[in-house]
């Protein structure tokens, strides 16, 4: 067995902590996101106010057959705070653009 | 196979009146359609049979209710106020039938048999299923203060059922002499609507205000602490000055016991003398659940949050106030929600599909007067980590809110969930 320097020891530890600690970096950044919930799953809690695929009975707002663009806005400035809302702002706040973008096309087909 | 045969299906089917026998088929068999039988028709499992069916409109899907008449919960304590008569809570579930093609049943199940997947009806016909979803509500837990039991709640409500018991006490409320102290015991989470016995508390204030002014309810608590408190606790003192008051258990201790032929509350501390008792007692999961050992040594019943199936029993899923779906509260609104995913999750089990991450709400108004109301929400999702449901969003009403435009939301909120939960 060949007995190593201790400097020769010390590189060799330094590239294999080096070359662990490249490896944990890749996996964790190859690791996949969380899976989100299904557009489906997201979209039909919202029914529990909004009525069966958006169609509310007011004053709460029907938000089935708006532009995709609109639904969007309107809960991307709910989220943001900047559009007031005593209900939205709490509820928007859970969901990611993702999530927003999926609903916003999900209600448009109703 | 002890399948379902037409005459026997027919017969439980009979005492409804009215049945769709469409996709009404014998056992189920290869190629045969999916047989979903779901059990209670409340708010989860009403909106169970409608969801399962908007999924799959070739799904056999029955569903089982034993009685004649259902009655909101939510909206009770507005009855008890002296807002809506009793049959403004009714709700009909045959748009379920006509729309979507639901087999309606009513009859009482005595037992369901989890190897055989069979669901036994009181007079004695049999039902297979391949899926099958428990929606059972709540029991009273009649053996956990002394003094209040199954009889005694005949005399003193506890109201926390919809119909005759909502009755009982808004005609005690009635007959009760102007000065009189209305007593309602809150008892400690899990239980049934945790706003409920504040939202009630200030709907009788209402009543009171209008009709016996110079009357007083008291909560006695067996909590120290409760939901959406200093919005109540700020409602009460901008409506009803010096008519509500709260007794925390920090305070007055746990309730010792009932004297029901005096009206009187034994705390640890503390004696309570009503006029009118309205008694709230801990509750459990409903009967068929507990009998068929779907509930746990909390008395409620562990499921997979991903799917609502029975972590104890395979292929039975239990959605609404009989399941374990913490952070979730006991609410309609859950049910409704749970509901949906459980839906969505027997239809990819049934497809060999593994169901994919839950997403879920709760909202939850509650009134203080006709033109004010408050409310809680959350929106839950499955950590993987922790192996349950966690809150990613939700809070309460902003303290500077417009109460106003939040009771118009309420009363819209009622007519959209029917429709969501019980029209098809």
């Amino acid at each position: 067995m060949v007995q190593l320097k201790p400097d020769q020891s010390m590189i060799k530890m330094t590239i294999l902590l080096l070359a662990v600690l490249s490896v944990a970096t890749t996996v964790q950044a190859a690791e996949p996101a969380a899976p989100r919930p299904s557009v489906e799953r997201l979209a039909h809690a919202c029914a529990g106010c909004h009525g069966t695929h958006g169609h509310a009975i007011a004053p709460t707002p029907s938000i089935h057959g708006k532009p995709e663009e609109d639904f969007v806005k309107a809960m991307q400035d709910f989220k943001s705070g900047q559009r007031e809302s005593s209900i939205m702002n709490r509820i928007a706040r859970a969901y990611t653009n993702g999530d927003i973008d999926a609903m916003a096309q999900f209600f448009k087909k109703y | 196979m002890s399948g379902i045969t037409r005459r026997t299906f027919l017969k439980s089917a009979g005492t409804v009146g009215a049945l769709s026998l469409l996709g009404c088929t014998v056992a189920p068999s290869k190629g045969a359609k999916a047989k979903v039988v779901i059990i209670g028709g409340g708010y989860g499992g009403s909106t169970a049979a409608k969801y399962l069916k908007l999924f799959d409109p070739s799904l056999d899907v029955t569903l089982i209710e034993k009685r004649k008449t259902y009655y909101s919960c939510p909206g009770s304590n507005e009855v008890i106020s002296g807002w809506h008569d009793l049959g403004w809570l009714v709700r009909s579930r045959e748009g379920l039938t006509t729309r979507l093609g639901v087999n309606l049943v009513r009859a009482k199940v005595v037992e369901i048999d989890p190897q055989k997947r069979i669901v036994t009806l009181k007079d004695g016909s049999e039902i297979p299923y391949d899926r099958l979803v428990l929606s059972p509500g709540v029991d009273m837990r009649f053996d956990a203060i002394e003094g209040y039991d199954l009889k005694t709640s005949k005399l003193i409500p506890h109201a926390w059922k919809a119909g005759k018991q909502t009755t009982l006490l808004l005609n005690q409320l009635k007959a009760m002499r102007d000065g009189g102290v209305v007593i309602i015991t809150a008892p400690a989470g899990p239980y049934r609507c945790p706003p409920g016995p504040y939202e009630r508390a200030s709907l009788i204030a209402n009543y009171l205000k209008r009709s016996k002014p110079r009357s007083k309810v008291i909560i006695v608590d067996a909590k120290t602490q409760f939901s959406k408190q200093a919005l109540f606790l700020k409602g009460w003192q901008d409506l009803y000055p010096g008519m509500v008051e709260w007794v925390s258990s920090e305070k007055v201790g746990q309730i010792d016991h009932i004297n029901p032929s005096k009206l009187i509350v034994a705390t640890e501390f503390n004696n309570f003398r009503a006029s009118v008792l309205n008694v709230i007692p801990p509750q459990k999961a409903g009967w068929l659940a507990r009998k068929t050992e779907l509930a746990d040594h909390s008395r409620w019943c562990p499921v997979d949050p991903r799917s609502f199936e029975s972590t104890l029993i395979p292929n039975i899923h239990i959605i609404g106030d009989a399941c374990i779906a913490t952070p979730m509260p006991k609410s309609a609104f859950s049910a409704n929600s749970q509901a949906k995913i459980c839906a969505a999750a027997i239809v990819d089990l049934l497809n060999g599909r593994q169901p994919g991450p839950p997403s879920l709400i709760n909202h939850c108004y509650s009134f203080l007067a006709p033109d004010y109301a408050i409310s809680i929400n959350g929106v839950y999702e499955y950590s993987v980590a922790e192996r349950q449901l966690v809150a990613t969003g939700g809070g309460e009403t902003p303290m500077d809110a417009d109460r106003g435009r939040e009771a118009e939301f309420a009363r819209s909120w009622r007519e959209n969930i029917t429709a969501d939960t019980f029209e098809g």
